[in-house]
């Protein structure tokens, strides 16, 4: 185990530092994966592949592609320039024929409308603005508005043989022949708009003066704005690519000559090769630079020792068609030999000379570091105790943290936003990493602390004892508590429900948001109530088992809440109380029935020889009548003492439940008279005359035959004792539904008592009482009680009715299914 | 002149049974416990032994267990353990019969005697037609007379009659009306007549010797009666 907090708190230290390199490796490996360069048109993102690592700079892709997007923007600097330059400068009065520029791309018809203006014209007209008035023409005012001709632009030569569009055609000289013709139609009236005039063609003329009617006016208007338009857009961007590719500023060197009827001009960035060229192996020129592209498509010529492929540089200038014919020239180089300029392809070295060599250690080692900054994590986690016990606030404590680590995070968007760069350039600036390994710094030693906060407070569990939060609930609670847990019921509950009332409509006020809040919280509150419910008949459901017999029936106090779990524990300690009790007293009568055993065979020994001695007496011949009388006692004693010792067993033995109950389906009419037959002559000699009667043939009922025969016999014993002499004794067998519908035979057998009944039914079923409180009468006093328990053993019923003299006794059974 | 065994470590109990049985021509040995009794019974031609169970050194259950490796004579246990349970045990380990204390001494002699008797004349009677018997039991169906352990018994007509059904169809339970039935060849209508319970309550009293306790003619209470169809014990 890790020793005092000082170590702790160099541990975390480590952690601050290996955040910071993680942060620092991260972002130098990530600006290392994708550089931005500024290239001529803004900025472009390349790709360091991995597949360049053992690659010089000038074979990797990242060279390539860098040549590939110079390569694209240089071809269309010269498209620019063939619009706008003679003889390599830049030609103010160099004529436009709007139609052919506007259709540079296509192909134009040999007879075409078209005006020509100088390029100054067109740009100065496209700077201030094209302007249209909208005027009312009679078709008077049409016609002396418009030519009344129409003057047609013929192509002498307007094949596309040589790689020559329409456009480039159009610029030969004398392949143009003007010519007009007279309008095949009367313009209309009507209203129309009207460019204003700014400017006029080299010849001096309107653009009304060309045509003479009104599609032909208006196509030729929109001709003229968009030619001006388009070469506005031209010229600015030419201003910029020109500088951009100066021989001073970039390190790419082109040279571009293409041959238009015979007459060549050449494009180029290098001065030297501006003029005459003669005697100059250009190619050679070129080579000498590093790395080159020599491309003639009329002879069908592609050298270079770079990666770009004739196809590509092909299809860069097929786009700009219009301006390469077939006969064209381009030498482009990069300075690979001294990169000169600071431009793109310097850049681009110098990051690829930056990134690429460090990037997979550097990857491997934040790497490693991150595994370590988590080891420690969990080091630190599991040990006990980390920062020594600051009693502060838990939620102050995490706003705290919290607050240290927004403070990176705000620096880097107030810095984006202060400089207006994208988080993207910003991360790629050279001191990045750096200021990332800083912030990183600062927001571990925010997260750390956050972390081990909770993590302490956790361990010493005070995360929830030392919150606001709890001391705000609690309290809550207690001023609920102490307004309602001493007052009444009507405050308990009332106030509560008018306080929730008032919450609802104040709601219901507020408009739709206020009834959703209101409908949320009521569906809360009927949770909550349909909870406490359930709660509660749970533990009703475990009051009624108890009730009902099952002690040992438990609420399941986890599955409660709040004030139920205290009413359930009560129920669940009653419940164990009865248990419990129940429990000793069934040991109890347990205890007792084996003493009760024990004694009666204690007894029954001394009783055989008094039982036999007392025959033997009488077997003897005695003149004295005296002892005669005597030893009759004696006898009638000694059998009423025999009898008495085997009721008590049987009693005891039932009373505690020591009996065996072997259920079975037996007749119950059969049994009766099973029974009657049996004490046939005991009724004669009482001098009573039993009277059965049953409703039913065959009665089946499930009961234990042997036990029920024994309380038949101690009811009909009992009858014969202690019934009226002379008297009849009924005996009523019939079958009747019980409180809960179960269909039932009862059997009830009534006599009329010899004797005043001075106790109640209940009593009589006790043990040792009899009808008659002197106790003369033979009988032990728990013929009764044995019947009734024996009864109630095998599940039936047993009542006594008691009217007067009459006495009745009522036994009931299921009905076997 | 029969030897019987009395074991019972009461003396006067001992002593008592010796009146009740000298008083019907038998010799008795007494012992007091179950070692004493064992050898009696190996030294003397003992022809019945009454023993108590419960007795100091040998009880009466380990001494019987002993005495079944030896001898097959009567035994009748006499004990204040009344349980069923304990005449079951009782009867297993080899006794032919079980008494309860306090017993009446006239049972015991009856006992007794019907024990000596089925020992000694059980096999002499031959099997012939029409004659049924079970256990100590016979029905002779030629002469209309009955028999238990080879006492003639006095039966009416119809206890004859129910007697006779019963002993024939021995092991199975008839209920009254069945019996009622087959007696009177009357398939007539249920009657809620206890005639025939009451009879045979008089036959069981004839033929058994303690009527509460019955040997051969079992109530099947709820169900009906039957004749116990193997040997008691």
């Amino acid at each position: 185990m890790l020793k005092k907090p000082i170590n702790f708190k160099i541990l975390i230290l480590v952690q601050h530092v290996l955040a910071a390199f993680v942060a620092f490796a991260l972002v130098f490996v990530f600006a290392g994966t994708s550089i931005i360069i500024s290239g001529a048109k803004g900025d472009y993102s390349y790709t360091l592949y991995e597949s360049d690592r053992n690659r010089a700079y000038e074979d990797s892709y990242l060279f390539n592609n860098i040549l590939g997007n110079n390569l694209a923007d240089v071809i269309r600097l010269i498209a620019i320039r063939s619009q706008l330059e003679t003889a390599g400068e830049y030609d103010s009065e160099k004529t436009i024929d709007v139609t052919a520029y506007v259709n540079r791309g296509t192909t134009l018809p040999g007879d075409y409308v078209t005006a020509v203006y100088t390029v100054a014209d067109l740009l100065k007209w496209a700077q201030s603005g094209f302007t249209y008035e909208t005027r009312n023409f009679t078709e008077e005012e049409s016609r002396s508005f418009l030519s009344e001709r129409t003057t047609y632009t013929h192509l002498k030569n307007n094949l596309m043989s040589g790689g020559m569009n329409s456009y480039l055609s159009s610029g030969l000289s004398d392949n143009s022949v003007a010519f007009t013709v007279s309008g095949n139609s009367i313009p209309s009236g009507g209203t129309h708009n009207i460019l204003v005039s700014r400017y006029q063609t080299t010849d001096g003329r309107n653009i009304e003066d060309l045509v003479s009617n009104w599609e032909e006016y208006s196509l030729l208007c929109s001709n003229v704005e968009e030619a001006a338009k388009t070469l506005l857009y031209n010229f600015e961007e030419y201003g910029k690519l020109l500088s951009y590719y100066g021989y001073q500023s970039s390190n790419l060197r082109y040279y571009i000559s293409r041959t238009i009827n015979g007459s060549t001009s050449v494009y180029t960035n290098i001065s030297e090769l501006s003029g005459e060229t003669t005697g100059i192996d250009i190619k050679s020129v070129f080579e000498a630079y590093g790395r080159y592209i020599y491309y003639c498509p009329y002879e069908l010529k592609y050298e270079t020792n770079t990666l770009i492929k004739e196809n590509v540089v092909r299809s860069f200038l097929k786009t700009y068609s219009y301006a390469y014919p077939d006969q064209i020239k381009v030498y482009v180089a990069v300075d690979t030999i001294g990169y000169p300029c600071s431009d793109d392809f310097y850049q681009g070295k110098s990051s690829f000379t930056k990134y690429m060599p460090y990037r997979t250690q550097i990857l491997i080692l934040c790497f490693v570091a991150a595994f370590i900054y988590i080891l420690l994590f969990i080091i630190t986690l599991k040990s006990p105790l980390v920062v020594s016990g600051s009693s502060i606030k838990t939620e102050i404590a995490c706003l705290k943290n919290i607050i240290i680590m927004a403070v990176p995070l705000g620096a880097f968007v107030m810095a984006s936003v202060l400089t207006q760069m994208s988080y993207m350039k910003m991360i790629r600036l050279e001191n990045f990493p750096v200021y990332a390994a800083l912030g990183a710094f600062v927001f571990n030693v925010g997260f750390l602390g956050l972390i081990y906060g909770i993590a302490d407070k956790v361990k010493e569990k005070s995360l929830w004892k030392d919150s606001i939060l709890r001391m705000l609930i609690i309290g809550a609670k207690n001023l609920i508590l102490t307004t309602t847990d001493n007052g009444n019921v009507i405050i308990r509950t009332w106030i509560p429900y008018i306080f929730f009332v008032v919450i609802n409509l104040c709601l219901f006020k507020i408009g739709l948001a206020g009834i959703v809040i209101a409908a949320f919280l009521d569906i809360l509150i009927g949770i909550y109530l349909y909870r406490q419910n359930l709660d509660r008949d749970s533990i009703i459901k475990v009051i009624e088992r108890i009730k009902n017999g099952d002690v040992k029936s438990k609420v399941d106090v986890s599955s409660l809440h709040s004030d139920n779990i205290a009413l359930a524990e009560a129920v669940n300690s009653i419940g164990e109380g009865i248990e419990k009790a129940v429990d000793t007293s069934m040991k109890d009568e347990k205890l007792k029935a084996d003493l009760i055993t024990n004694v009666s065979h204690d007894i029954k020994t001394p009783l055989t020889s008094i039982i036999n001695y007392v025959d033997l007496i009488k077997r003897e011949d005695i003149g004295n009548e005296r002892v005669i009388e005597y030893v009759n006692i004696l006898d009638q004693k000694s059998q009423k003492l025999k009898k008495l010792t085997e009721d008590l067993v049987e009693a005891s033995k039932i009373s505690s439940g020591n009996i065996s109950i072997e259920l079975s389906k037996i007749d119950f009419v059969e049994l009766i008279n099973q029974t009657i037959g049996e004490f046939f002559e005991k009724f004669e000699k009482s001098g009573l005359t039993p009277i059965f009667k049953a409703n039913e043939k065959n009665i089946s009922i499930v009961a234990d035959a042997r036990h029920l025969w024994r309380v038949l016999e101690n009811l009909f014993n009992n009858t014969c004792k202690y019934a009226f002499p002379g008297t009849r004794v009924y005996l009523e067998m019939y079958t009747a539904e019980d409180k809960e519908g179960k269909k039932k035979a009862f059997f009830s057998i009534k006599n009329i008592s010899a004797k005043e009944l001075n106790v109640s039914a209940e009593e009589l079923t006790k043990k040792f009482i009899r009808g008659d409180e002197s106790r003369t009468t033979e009988g032990s006093g728990l013929g009764l009680s044995i019947a009734k328990n024996l009864t109630i053993a095998q599940g039936g019923t047993f009542d006594i009715r008691l009217d007067g003299d009459l006495f009745k006794v009522i036994i009931g059974f299921d009905i076997a299914e | 002149m029969e030897n019987i065994l009395v074991c019972d470590d009461d003396k006067e109990i001992v002593d008592a049974i010796e009146i009740y049985l000298s008083q019907e021509d038998f010799r008795i040995y007494k012992a007091y416990d179950g070692i004493e009794a064992l050898e009696i019974i190996k030294s003397k031609k003992i022809s019945l032994a009454i023993v108590d169970i419960m007795m100091p050194r040998m009880d009466g259950m380990r001494m019987v267990m002993e005495l079944r490796k030896f001898s097959s004579i009567p035994v009748v246990f006499l004990s204040a353990k009344s349980e069923d349970s304990d005449k079951i045990l009782g009867l297993n380990i080899g006794a032919d019969d079980y008494v309860t204390k306090p017993f009446n001494p006239l049972e015991l002699v009856a006992r007794v005697k019907s024990n000596l008797r089925r020992y000694t004349t059980l096999g002499s009677m031959e099997d012939k037609e029409n004659i049924y018997k079970t256990g100590g039991l016979v029905i002779d169906d030629n002469s209309k007379e009955c028999f238990v352990d080879g006492e003639k018994i006095r039966l009416t007509p119809i206890e004859y009659n129910i007697l006779e059904f019963l002993v024939k169809n021995k092991g199975k339970v008839y209920s009254i009306n069945q019996i009622y039935q087959s007696i009177w060849q009357d398939s007539g209508s249920f009657t809620a007549d206890n005639t025939i319970a009451v009879h045979i309550r008089h036959i069981r009293e004839k033929i058994e010797i303690n009527p509460r306790d019955p040997r051969y003619l079992k109530v099947v209470w709820g169900v009906g009666y039957k004749i116990e169809d193997e040997e008691p014990c």
